[in-house]
């Protein structure tokens, strides 16, 4: 009898809150990177992450697996680097990283809803002008 | 509590927004003051979480605390409102329930605070009873009979046999 009581009760569904709610939260929750445009970004970062920066935006396409690229114009990533590429859109940072061995580019894919991760060996990361999609 | 993070903030807002709502709302019936409860427990946790997965419980309780906070905060500045709520606790379904919606609200309003709190946290907030006295600091022997009080309470009030 009392579980048929709590069942009419349960049918009762709790009223959702307002969509304002979610969107304050997501502001406390996911404070949005700055736009700034990228020449000043890198600027500000200085030499090092600078480069570690353009390897990013050369060696990794957004859209795609990354190729393995061969040359070496600018010089070497620091090692132990890790630092964020910050694009314009507004969509979430790649995040650049090198060990003594291996360099890794993550990003999240909006698409498949999860984070993506390339692994380069270090000899195949390229310092190059900066080319971005 | 060993397992780690895997849920997203706003899958964990997804599941439990509607429930802390309704939970907050039994001191505050406004829905505006509600929100401002919810939202600040749900980042309070979440911002304070480290590495572990928080129980459910414990978003009820830091919900209840800045409910409580929330409320003497109102009665010390004087800005107590009398006017009833507008906002239903509750979605209007499209098929009646058995039991309305309105009823059970005055039903649940006429209870003791801690039978109240533990229906709400039982029923639509799906706690078992240890999560219920871990939300509300009672023993687990006291969650579950101010729950059965409770439910007694409203069965009475729908002019229910007891079983």
């Amino acid at each position: 009898m009392n579980e048929d009581f709590e069942h009419q009760l349960r049918s009762l569904q709790p009223a959702d809150p307002a969509a304002s709610l979610k969107n304050r939260l997501r502001a406390h929750l996911e404070p949005k990177a700055r736009k700034v445009s990228l020449p000043v970004f890198l600027l500000r970062l200085g030499i090092p992450a600078a480069c570690a920066l353009v390897v990013a935006g050369l060696a990794v396409s957004r859209r795609g697996p990354a190729t393995a690229p061969t040359t070496c114009t600018y010089g070497r990533i620091p090692a132990e680097a890790s630092t964020s590429l910050y694009f314009q859109d507004g969509e979430p940072p790649l995040q650049v990283i090198r060990t003594s061995s291996q360099a890794y580019v993550a990003w999240h894919d909006p698409k498949a809803g999860q984070e993506v991760l390339r692994t380069f060996p270090c000899e195949q990361i390229v310092i190059a002008p900066l080319s971005i999609q | 509590m060993d397992e780690t993070i895997t849920e997203t903030w706003d899958a964990c807002y997804d599941r439990l927004a509607a429930k802390l709502m309704l939970y907050a709302r039994q001191w505050l019936p406004h829905r505006e003051d509600a929100q401002d409860v919810v939202h600040e427990a749900f980042v309070r946790v979440w911002k304070g979480r480290g590495t572990e997965r928080v129980s459910d419980a414990y978003f009820f309780a830091a919900t209840r605390h800045a409910a409580i906070d929330h409320q003497r905060r109102n009665v010390r500045r004087g800005r107590r409102e009398e006017r009833v709520s507008q906002d239903s606790f509750f979605e209007n379904p499209e098929l009646p329930p058995a039991l309305a919606a309105q009823d059970v609200e005055a039903a649940l309003a006429r209870l003791p605070m801690e039978q109240r709190e533990a229906v709400v946290l039982r029923i639509w907030g799906g706690l078992a009873f240890p999560e219920i006295a871990e939300a509300t600091g009672a023993p687990v022997d006291t969650a579950a009979s101010r729950f059965r009080y409770g439910i007694a309470a409203l069965r009475k009030f729908f002019d229910l046999t007891p079983s």
